[in-house]
């Protein structure tokens, strides 16, 4: 009980040290291009403490740890970022196929034909309507060859 | 005249073009079915819907975005009845009678009474969105930067006024959604602005990724974090439900509803037209109202005139809600948000200039409305006989897996780039703790909107009012705004005073 508080409190605290450090990067740009970010930051470090202070009135958190399930989370976030890099490296097809039967089979289903089935026939399905019909040039390095698109770095 | 004529259009262009008219069908039906599934919503299915409309017809995308939002507003009431859980967050009213009414055998007229009620409401409501907007975009066309500044001011003004829950976390939710918007080239210097070297980041944060991440893998993180450890998902959600027929209120019903839907629509427009105050306000006010104006009735136990109001008025908000987007380029919701981001991959951008420079466009969305109105009759009836009890006892676990599939494809689909997944999963992530510390989204969503035209014209309306800004007092339409602000502003004044009266 006393630890959701806690968290809670916690969650305020990061808010205010995001609006905190919008405060400090904003105040250097130039002219005024600084004014909305740092008014933006103030707001959240203002708003912040207001919101520990609501917290602190409510007899409840709003959060309960006790009904995450933590170890999940964890699984499905690093899957989402392994797929970010498998994504880049074997292509769209097979990595879509891998995350998907992941996430089935984390979710305990009880069939491993199904985890494998199912994602193949919607990433099959995903395939044909976006590569074929709308000529959205996802990536099957693995499947056709060719090189990596990737933008962002 | 000309009206009529654009009506004319906007309706031949949704039911004498096929595609367009079975693409609002299959929207129906794919949004009743998402509707029906508790934890699954509209903006869920309309984020990864988005980029399936890529290839399409500007008419042909919004006829099937339009089918998704009307149908699952709809489809919410279906769980609701049957289970006693609220398919979405529109239809938590529609349960406390509608559930008690299926208990006593009546889950058929229930499920008729919902549709007929949602029907009648959405259809009031296309009239109101057809009628209303033109009109407000033509007066929006005389607004200059101040006046557009100003109408921002107001909109954040309703979605603190008008939200439910803490007003510090509303607040809060539109401050991140502020700090989201100032993210990339700044429009004034051109400076970079929390890119923190990124390439990816210059073009600030894209709208429809960000919404699938937060809508749609945000929600599916939610779903694995409540798993309980050891025990599978499909066990917890296994639901055994009666199969039940469809039947519809008779004449009499209907003549001793009529009152209510005039009511509940009224509530349902005015309040969906009202930027953030979105539908749980307006069926508990039209629950609350039917409640009054039916003393003789014991609510809660089963009364068709329960499952009746707050089903027309939520259907009402979907129309109304549209008034802000098309008029004033203001999305007054997270599905109104996402019709937003669905014109802006086609290239049009909704505001006062929408009617007359794609006025077949603006009149399509709203044919589309009022065609999606009425087809929910007959898409709820098949739905409700044949489909229904099988959708609700679909796995959980492989309904996810699809879901992210489609969300990450989605994401990759409205850029070509994967950077554009990168953004979807971290929004994912940034959505699921935002949810389970009871961060609202809607005000989020609004305020990233909004922050980049609150920030353009308030550096045009500098330069306007040559930095005197009680210039902006001489300017009629800028006094209404500002007093409308101070009125929303207001109303969680009067919302404390009442509660504190009632507690004394």
């Amino acid at each position: 009980m006393k630890k959701n508080k806690y968290v809670e409190y916690l969650f305020s605290l990061v808010l205010l040290a995001i609006g905190a450090a919008v405060v400090i990067i904003g105040k250097d740009f130039r002219g005024n291009d600084k004014y909305f970010p740092v008014i933006i930051g103030a707001g959240m470090v203002i708003t912040a403490v207001w919101m520990a202070w609501d917290d602190r009135k409510q007899d409840t958190a709003c959060i309960d740890l006790a009904k995450i399930n933590f170890a999940a989370v964890g699984i499905t976030i690093v899957a989402l970022a392994i797929y970010i890099a498998l994504f880049r490296l074997i292509g769209y097809v097979l990595s879509t196929i891998l995350l998907g039967s992941s996430i089935i089979l984390g979710l305990r289903y009880n069939s491993l034909k199904g985890a494998i089935f199912w994602p193949a026939l919607m990433v099959l399905i995903v395939f044909v309507i976006f590569r074929i019909l709308l000529k959205v040039p996802l990536p099957v390095l693995l499947l056709q060859g060719g090189e990596s698109i990737c933008r962002c770095c | 005249m000309q009206m009529l004529l654009n009506w004319g259009i906007g309706l031949s262009n949704v039911f004498l073009t096929p595609i367009n008219l079975l693409l609002l069908l299959l929207g129906t039906l794919l949004g009743m079915i998402v509707g029906a599934l508790p934890g699954l919503n509209s903006p869920i299915a309309m984020s990864i819907m988005i980029p399936l409309t890529y290839g399409m017809d500007p008419g042909a995308a919004l006829c099937i975005l339009a089918g998704i939002y009307t149908g699952s507003t709809c489809g919410g009431s279906v769980s609701s009845i049957l289970l006693e859980v609220p398919g979405t967050g529109a239809a938590v009213v529609t349960a406390f009678d509608g559930h008690q009414m299926y208990r006593k055998g009546k889950g058929g007229l229930a499920l008729g009474i919902s549709s007929v009620s949602s029907v009648v409401g959405g259809i009031i409501a296309a009239i109101v969105l057809g009628a209303c907007a033109p009109f407000v975009a033509a007066q929006a066309l005389k607004f200059g930067a101040p006046e557009y500044l100003m109408l921002s001011v107001m909109g954040f003004a309703s979605v603190i006024g008008m939200s439910n829950g803490r007003m510090s976390k509303n607040i809060m939710a539109m401050l991140i959604g502020l700090l989201i918007s100032v993210i990339g080239i700044s429009p004034q210097g051109g400076i970079k602005r929390f890119t923190f070297g990124t390439h990816a980041l210059l073009e600030g944060i894209p709208l429809v990724p960000m919404l699938i991440g937060m809508f749609g893998i945000g929600s599916i993180i939610s779903a694995i974090s409540d798993m309980k450890p050891g025990k599978a998902t499909s066990e917890a959600v296994k639901q055994t439900v009666q199969r039940v027929r469809m039947e519809y209120p008779d004449k009499e019903m209907i003549k001793s509803f009529l009152p209510i839907w005039a009511q509940s629509s009224v509530i349902g427009n005015i309040v969906g037209a009202i930027p953030g105050a979105g539908m749980t306000v307006a069926i508990f006010m039209a629950y609350d109202q039917v409640k009054r104006y039916r003393t003789d009735l014991e609510f809660g136990t089963g009364v068709p005139e329960g499952v009746a109001a707050p089903e027309c008025a939520n259907n009402a908000v979907v129309g109304s809600s549209m008034i802000p987007l098309l008029a004033l380029g203001v999305p007054g919701n997270p599905a109104s948000s996402l019709f937003l981001g669905a014109l802006l991959i086609h290239g049009l951008r909704t505001g006062p200039k929408f009617f007359v420079e794609s006025s077949d466009v603006a009149y399509t969305l709203i044919a589309a409305f009022f065609a999606a109105s009425i087809a929910l009759l007959p898409v709820m009836h098949i739905f409700v006989n044949y489909m229904a009890t099988y959708v609700l006892r679909l796995r959980y676990e492989v309904l996810n897996g699809l879901i992210l599939i489609l969300c990450v494809t989605g994401a990759f689909a409205t850029g070509n780039n994967d950077s554009y997944i990168v953004f979807a999963i971290v929004f994912g992530v940034i959505g699921f703790v935002l949810k389970k510390f009871q961060i609202p989204f809607g005000p989020l969503v609004l305020a990233t909107v909004l922050g980049s035209m609150l920030e353009s014209y308030y550096i045009q309306s500098m330069v306007t009012l040559r930095g005197n800004f009680s210039g902006m007092l001489q300017r009629p339409i800028c006094v209404g705004l500002l007093l409308l602000s101070v009125f929303f502003l207001l109303m969680p004044l009067k919302r404390f005073l009442k509660k504190r009266k009632g507690g004394h």
